[in-house]
């Protein structure tokens, strides 16, 4: 076939819809093109970019050109349909104004260098400081490469001062299982959305943050299937519009709704008395915060529970108690699957640790937990939180496979599977993110012990909160240095002193990690612009130079590089040489090392091969007799799980309390930090949007994306609005204690919020929300908050421009 | 040159059978076969502004309940300007506020359908 190019194009689309339809309505058909066509388009699979969903799509090349998206039929995770940021994710690359060289501030100006001497010069900040030096990653980081960055700090400058941008966003996902479960990750996966019969999402708007799962969720409606969905929301959304009920409610009394069902289980006696007495043991806090708390009686946790009646839960939250009764009657029913879904409305919270866990103890104490449909599930905001931060362990106080910087047989265990010598690893746990760069923006003689930091994948200068403070502070200090490996200019690199320019996505190897326990693997398909480099290709390439100026972290036990790769024939390939960089494949070679750190917490991954045949596999991915590979859907679970013991209904085999229990916590409802009051009279929220994904970095560089939604804005109340002259459009100004902000004003738009709040989308990098937000950090995951502070609004004077008059608040803020 | 593969969901009876009667006859569209109210199409346009006005015209008609997009081909490079930050006064800014703030409809992969009783 020899197809003019438009009817080639024409024809794959129309192939691709096709197939999509057959799918819908169950009927077998050839899928749409996947292999080498004679038109001259190679297709191929990769995971998508953006968010922690992880869908597959498919990538068209031509003329080393991405020229077209679609679905992967293949993909359990999103069976061929995709969201609007996903067809469009081949876009993402072709931005104008991409990096394509490393760039040296000097007197001020950035200014072009050779890679040589950009690492030269990391290299010298380095060995200048080498405990002074801080790595920040995110879970955009490939599997790979945050294994390198991770091996690289801990294993090779015995520096635990790395933390990613998971931090911000899913850190208290990760202490509510740790905490509850004794290890993290969810339980259950997404076939939960096929099998339960209510979803109930918990501050989590899922039609626009996760499109596809939402989909595949109310799709079922389409099929006649009757399902129950309800929004416990602080403003509706377009995930309100499809919800049987919508429980609106007063931001922080989350924590209040969730012991009011455990309240009325207690109360009504429908709670699983089975099930807790075999399965779980109950906690609450020590007078600190901490992650595993002190024993409670389950007579202590009744008497705890009493407070939260239905009304007293209808005067702290706003909700009902009708509507209260009505969520204690469903938990109450073991005819029902119930699945329960939270993303940032939970984990971007000053109590994010406690509302993770009492989400999970209305599971366990219901019952509803380790059946197809009955799950307390996470969903994560990047496509690699799970895979990256917390599988491989990038956070500051993490080792790879769930081993802990912390505890001396974790240490010695990875010292050992690294080949370096005892005692490598500091026993220091290192700086989380929001310590690490408030010691980054304070005076090297005032406490400020980080003097330099390298970013790779991802934007402090745009997702870190209060950013005055905790990173705009960097701007006057001389004897701090800034490193940011990026693929466009963004607000960090605004004030970076150095700047080198990435690979992204298909410009090279890669593994995510997705919320759901997948494991995902792609090939590189088009070469990078300019000199843009891998990310993982940097960090070896700065181990290198470390190595050769006598570093001797960068030496293993036996005196070999810490990163040194040899070929099939046993002779040692210069990988940090860029020549020689894909001479062999340095993904494989480093996910196979990191599959060694796996088992330890019941984390198995398969051979890297098998990713690449696959579209993803959930971990523990265990070998069968037969030599195959086999995935783990329901974990703890022993219909599906083959490390619960033999004949057992379930196991929590890494139960904090070592008796294979979960635990039940208590939380009481507390006050936020900062509530509105007579100065600030609104709550102030923030979130994304479904066009844009995280800083807008990408998504802003895609017309089709940008254009769609071009700017932020600030949601209001009608009434609110009124009352203070505002009118849609209008330049308003929204201020808090930090700062403020002039941004137009949206009433009755995409969403709608309630008397007294206001909503702001952070993706625009023009408008930084995160200048005027509070970023109260929870007491246990460091995670801060970003979903309440207190703020004012008033539409702003004709003569007002940008965002301005900061410097009389910032001084009293410090 | 755009090129993108669709899905129409049509309404049940006379209104989604007129609005297939109308597709079929679009210039732009090569219509696959029908599935009950699934049909899958291949969309030709010059240009990503005539795509999304062709997308949001079909969304709007009569006897479309929504149209999911399956598959995009794509040989535009990005428009992006970077931007100065903290700009004078965004909402004038280019088409930025008729974009944001005029009535076309929204769009998104799924729209609501009936309630379980």
């Amino acid at each position: 076939m020899n197809l003019p190019r438009r009817e080639f194009l024409k024809t794959s689309a129309l192939a691709a819809a096709t197939a999509f339809v057959a799918q819908r309505v169950g009927v077998s058909a050839a899928l749409s093109p996947t292999a080498s066509e004679s038109d001259g388009i190679q297709w191929d699979k990769a995971p998508c970019r953006f968010c922690g969903t992880g869908c597959h799509v498919r990538v068209g090349v031509r003329d080393g050109k991405v020229v077209a998206i679609q679905g992967e039929q293949l993909a359990e995770v999103n069976k061929g349909l995709l969201c609007v940021k996903g067809y469009h994710v081949g876009l993402a690359l072709y931005g104008k104004d991409r990096l394509t060289t490393p760039l040296l501030r000097k007197n001020g100006k950035l200014e072009p260098i050779s890679w040589d001497e950009a690492i030269e010069v990391i290299a010298d900040r380095i060995m200048a400081a080498p405990d002074k030096f801080a790595f920040y990653g995110s879970g955009q980081w490939t599997i790979p490469e945050g294994y390198a960055a991770n091996k690289f700090m801990k294993a090779g400058l015995s520096n635990n001062h790395i933390d990613p941008n998971a931090r911000l966003c899913m850190s208290s996902a990760v202490t509510g299982y740790l905490s509850v479960y004794g290890v993290d990750e969810p339980a259950g996966c997404y076939d939960d959305f096929d099998k339960c019969d209510v979803l109930i999402l918990w501050g989590n708007n899922m039609a626009e943050m996760h499109p596809v799962l939402f989909s595949r969720f109310i799709d079922r409606r389409m099929r006649g299937e009757k399902v129950m969905l309800i929004d416990l929301t602080t403003r509706r959304t377009r995930t309100s519009d499809f919800a049987d009920e919508v429980l609106l409610f007063k931001p922080h009394s989350d924590l209040a709704i969730a012991n009011g069902i455990a309240h009325l289980l207690l109360k009504n006696g429908t709670y699983d008395k089975a099930f807790v007495e075999k399965h779980c043991n109950f906690r609450k806090d020590t007078s600190e915060p901490s992650l595993n708390g002190q024993a409670m009686s389950f007579e202590e946790y009744r008497a705890a529970m009493e407070h939260y009646t239905p009304e007293e839960v209808e005067r702290i939250s706003g909700v009902p108690a009708a509507k209260i009764r009505l969520l204690g009657e469903l938990f109450g029913r073991r005819d029902l699957r119930i699945t329960s879904t939270w993303c940032m409305g939970f984990n971007q919270h000053s109590r994010g640790t406690n509302i993770n866990r009492l989400c999970h103890g209305i599971h366990l104490l219901s019952g509803h937990i380790g059946r197809p449909g009955d799950a307390p599930t996470s969903l994560t905001g990047q496509p690699s939180a799970c895979g990256t931060a917390r599988e491989v362990g990038t956070l500051c106080h993490f080792l790879p496979g769930g081993r802990l910087v912390a505890k001396a047989e974790d240490r010695a265990d990875a010292e050992k599977l690294w080949n370096v010598p005892a005692g490598r690893i500091n026993p220091k746990i290192g700086y989380h993110t929001v310590l690490l760069w408030e010691k980054f923006c304070t005076p090297s003689d005032k406490g400020g012990d980080i003097q330099t930091v390298w970013v790779q994948v991802t934007n402090p200068g745009q997702s870190l909160p209060n950013l005055h403070k905790l990173f705009r502070g960097k701007k006057n200090l001389a004897d701090k240095f800034l490193i940011v490996s990026d693929v466009y200019p963004t607000a960090t690199t605004e004030l970076a002193d150095l700047v080198l320019p990435s690979a992204l996505w298909v410009e090279k190897n890669g593994m995510f990690g997705n919320s759901e326990r997948r494991t995902q693997q792609w090939f590189k398909m088009v070469e990078p612009p300019g000199q843009a480099r891998d990310d993982a290709w940097q960090t070896i390439a700065v181990a290198r130079k470390l190595f050769e100026r006598g570093h001797p972290g960068m030496k293993d036990k036996d005196g070999r590089f810490l990163f040194a790769v040899s070929d099939p024939s046993g002779k040692e390939v210069p990988v940090w040489d860029w020549e020689h960089y894909y001479n062999v494949n340095v993904d494989k070679i480093l996910f196979e090392e990191y599959r060694t750190f796996t088992r330890y917490k019941h984390k198995d991954l398969a051979p890297y091969d098998e990713y690449v045949k696959a579209r993803g596999l959930r971990w523990p991915v265990v070998q069968q007799a037969d030599g195959s590979w086999r995935e783990t859907k329901f974990r703890f679970s022993g219909f599906d799980d083959p490390y619960v013991r033999k004949g057992a209904e379930f196991q929590f085999y890494h139960s904090v309390t070592k008796d294979d229990r979960a635990l039940i916590w208590f939380a009481p409802y507390e006050k936020a930090t900062e509530e509105p009051d007579e100065e600030y009279p609104f709550w102030l929220c923030t979130g994304r949007v479904l066009e844009h994904w995280h800083t807008g970095t990408l998504t802003m560089r895609i017309p089709q994306l940008s254009g769609s939604v071009p700017h932020a804005y600030v949601e209001i109340h009608p009434e609110d609005a009124a009352e203070r002259g505002i009118r849609s459009g209008d330049s308003v100004i929204v201020k808090t204690r930090r700062g403020e902000l002039k941004l137009p004003a949206w009433i009755n738009g995409r969403a709608k919020v309630p008397r007294g709040s206001l909503f702001i989308p952070f993706f625009d990098e023009r408008l930084l929300v995160n200048e005027i937000t509070l970023g109260d950090p929870d007491p246990i995951s460091k995670e801060p908050d970003y979903k309440k502070c207190a703020a004012t609004i008033r539409k702003a004077a004709p003569s007002e421009h940008g965002s301005v008059s900061r410097s009389e608040i910032n001084s009293a803020n410090g | 040159m755009l090129v993108s593969g669709l899905v129409f969901n049509l309404s049940s009876g006379l209104a989604g059978d007129a609005a297939f009667a109308q597709l079929q006859r679009h210039p732009a569209l090569t219509l696959g076969p029908r599935a009950g109210n699934l049909v899958p199409a291949a969309l030709s346009t010059a240009d990503v502004k005539q795509s999304r006005d062709f997308h949001d015209q079909m969304q709007a008609m009569p006897g479309v309940e929504y149209v999911d997009v399956v598959y995009v081909g794509f040989e535009e490079d990005s428009e992006f300007e970077p931007s100065s930050r903290a700009p004078e006064d965004v909402t004038t800014a280019g088409s930025s506020k008729a974009t944001l703030f005029d009535s076309r409809p929204q769009r998104m992969t799924v729209q609501p359908a009936a309630l379980p009783n």
